[in-house]
């Protein structure tokens, strides 16, 4: 029998449901695990604290975060020391974060998992994982960016970095179809990025789950150590704020709600565990731009085509092709007034290209007031030492590539040309100087061989209860060094199998 | 001959013949929540900001064009849940409060004339208080810079590489 798809806010009356799983979150982690044991003959039933919002591709980006973006896309983890706070967006609707990204997928570097192997999680080879990223891949349709789909401004860096002896390399999407609107991160208004909303939703809907938007879950229910079902508020439509009260019973309760929920949901359920909520890996990254003295127009093209790696294994250092909205150009260019509104002339001429750090996984999430964690950061003296490396190497490149003037993530602080760039003192900026962002939380229940080191075991399992699962980008045990998508789809994927060979 | 099927109304990769989630009913459209606005004087906090920020060669800019942005910026504080209301009117505080210390002014930012404004802010930018003042020029940029005509003016519309 076919599922459902209701706003739990309209519903009239109380919302009891029994299930076989209940799955809290609907995005990359989430959506995968709900659609498999679906398909599996299991009886889900998916939460989701957000609204559905298929339309998003067509409204102004702004109106699309006020949508479908967690916190208007205001959160931060606090810098701590020296470490630059750090702005972290996610997705608050159904489909997650999953719904704005700009298709990017990358398997989990075989050194990572070799890590991983290391560290006791032998059933994470690359050979292992193989077959389960093949599956993914297929189910959300990855696939090669073509060169002609590249922006001017990617083709830019890449010249730069070309001359610098290396060359970028074609960015694998999830897409179908794509038109190069470069507006990925609102939401694609040809339904061409395959998120999770549209690759695995409606299967799941087919195979009977039961989808609800405007549910936000508590805590997890328990008879002695066994989890028995989750319970939470739902969230008054036009407010949304936490309204009438909810319970699920479920053979088996398996959390999604990300890395900055996860832990806060395990908490309030009576759970703790030594390394609970700490670990966070943000994956900071930062965007230098360059202004060249002909027109760019950034925006026309794939958001994201090509990619950098030249420094990723040893360093650590990714470049990501990236496009912002122009108002966001416009707000990285220092100055009020005039001075703002001469750089604002030149934004069909800048080019923008993203470094992304691969660290050491040193952010916490702790309690909040009220339903929102506090996350802070504080930088590894190795991550901190290489932020100057990576926004010098960005700057070269740029050069390489013929602009001008480029602008630095740093407050305030003026165009450097190629000339000052040499004096601009980049290795004494404070952190809390450094604009610096996040689209990846990672790793704060991560998975592991040892209950003291970790949240869940290698099969999501958390430790020391029966029926209680993670399944999304909270697992991670350690920090990827690239984009997480396809990792945390690929590892619910393998969680959501190996729960649905347990058996009913 | 068969009826040409759209890309975007094609199911999951696979699954083809699947149907799409539907759109929300009417009723349950996000876009169709009643908000409660913020009160008027946080508009008038944010339009003597944008006031300074868009004045442009010496020149004010279009009123109108900043009614739309100011009562826009309040929509999506309306709308936007988690502590982002919470942020962008601390944010706006320090922007009309503290910016006027910056040219030894103890008033509030929008009794300034806009040329003292834009000095105001610009100091407050380069200070250490820089960070607070960026939420709400972001916001501020962001919204301005959908608008059709600040797109037309910046020759920023938006377009496709490819025709859908
Ligand atoms: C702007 C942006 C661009 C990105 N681009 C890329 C990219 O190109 N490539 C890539 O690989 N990755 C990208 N990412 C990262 C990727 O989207 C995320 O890593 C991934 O979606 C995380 O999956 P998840 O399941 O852990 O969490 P999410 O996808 O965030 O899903 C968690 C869900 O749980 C819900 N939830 C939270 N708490 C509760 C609760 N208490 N009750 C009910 N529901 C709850 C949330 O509303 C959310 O829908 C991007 C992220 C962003 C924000
Ligand atoms: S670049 Fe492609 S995938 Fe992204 S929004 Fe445009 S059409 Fe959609």
């Amino acid at each position: 029998m076919a599922g459902s798809l209701q706003s739990a806010s309209r519903l009239d009356g109380e919302l009891k449901l029994d299930c076989d799983v209940v799955v809290v979150g609907s995005g990359a982690g989430g959506a995968v695990i709900a659609t498999t044991l679906a398909e599996a003959g299991y009886d889900v039933v998916v939460l989701e604290e957000g609204p559905h919002v298929p339309y998003t591709g067509e409204l102004r980006p702004t109106e699309s975060v006020r949508h479908t973006w967690r916190d208007g896309a205001v959160t931060l983890a606090i810098g701590l020391g020296d470490s630059p706070s750090i702005n972290v967006t996610a997705g608050r609707c159904l489909g997650g974060s999953s719904t704005l990204t700009g298709g990017v997928c990358f398997r989990i570097p075989e050194h990572v998992l070799d890590g991983w192997v290391h560290a006791g999680l032998s059933e994470l080879t690359p050979e292992k994982m193989a077959p389960w990223f093949d599956q993914v891949e297929q189910d959300v349709h990855v696939e090669e960016v073509p060169v002609d789909m590249r922006s001017r401004g990617t083709q830019l860096f890449g010249e730069g970095y070309a001359k610098l002896g290396a060359e970028l390399k074609p960015m694998r999407r999830n897409t179908r179809g794509c038109n190069g609107c470069g507006r990925c991160n609102f939401g694609c208004a040809h339904k061409a990025k395959l998120s999770v909303d549209i690759a695995y939703l409606p299967r799941a809907v087919a195979a009977g789950a039961r989808l609800y938007t405007g549910c936000l879950v508590g805590k997890v229910e328990f008879a002695g150590t066994r989890a028995t079902g989750v319970s939470g508020r739902i969230l008054d439509f036009d407010s949304q704020r936490p309204a009438r009260a909810f319970s699920v019973r479920a053979k088996r309760v398996v959390l999604a709600a990300g890395a900055m929920f996860n832990p806060l949901i395990l908490w309030k359920s009576g759970l703790d565990f030594p390394v609970l909520g700490r670990h966070l890996s943000l994956h900071p990254s930062f965007r230098v731009i360059g202004r060249f003295d002909t027109p760019v127009r950034g925006w026309e093209g794939a958001m994201q085509s090509a990619y950098g790696d030249r420094y990723e294994r040893d360093e650590g250092m990714l470049f990501n092709s990236v496009f912002v909205p122009n108002g966001v150009l416009a707000a990285t260019m220092p100055g009020f007034g005039n001075n703002h509104a001469k750089l604002c002339e030149q934004i069909d001429h800048l080019g923008i290209f993203g470094g992304m750090l691969h660290d050491d996984a040193t952010g916490r999430v702790r309690r909040g007031f009220g339903r929102e964690p506090i996350m802070t950061y504080r930088s590894s003296p190795r991550d901190r030492g290489r932020i100057p490396v990576l926004l010098r190497r960005m700057a070269d490149i740029w050069f390489a590539a013929g602009a001008k003037e480029i602008f630095l993530p740093v407050f305030g602080a003026p165009a450097q040309t190629p000339d000052s760039m040499k004096h601009f003192p980049l290795e004494q900026v404070h952190g809390r100087k450094l604009e610096c962002s996040s689209q990846h939380p990672l790793g704060t229940c991560q998975m592991g061989v040892d209950p003291q080191r970790s949240v869940v075991d290698d099969h999501g399992r958390v430790w020391g209860t029966q029926g209680l699962y993670v399944g999304c980008g909270s697992v991670m045990p350690s920090s990827l060094g690239v984009n997480p998508q396809l990792a945390i789809m690929t590892m619910a994927l393998r969680t959501a199998t190996l729960m649905a060979a347990e058996g009913k | 001959m068969p009826t040409p099927v759209h890309l975007s109304n094609l199911g999951p990769p696979g699954r083809e013949h699947l149907r799409l989630l539907p759109p929300p009913s009417l009723a349950d459209d996000a876009r169709h929540r009643k908000l409660t606005l913020p009160p008027a004087r946080v508009q008038r906090a944010a339009r003597a900001v944008a006031e300074a920020l868009f004045h442009a060669d010496d020149k004010p800019a279009d009123p109108a064009r900043l009614d739309w942005l100011a009562a826009d910026l309040l929509d999506f504080m309306a709308r936007a849940t988690g502590r982002a209301q919470l942020i962008l009117r601390a944010s706006l505080w320090a922007l009309t409060w503290l910016a006027p210390l910056f040219v030894f002014t103890p008033l509030p930012l929008g009794w300034l004339p806009v040329g003292k404004r834009v000095l105001a802010l610009e100091r407050m930018e380069l200070s250490p208080l820089g960070p607070a003042a960026l939420a709400v020029k972001a916001m501020l940029c962001m919204i301005w810079f959908e608008h059709p005509d600040t797109q037309r003016e910046t020759r920023t519309e938006t377009s496709c590489l490819r025709e859908p």
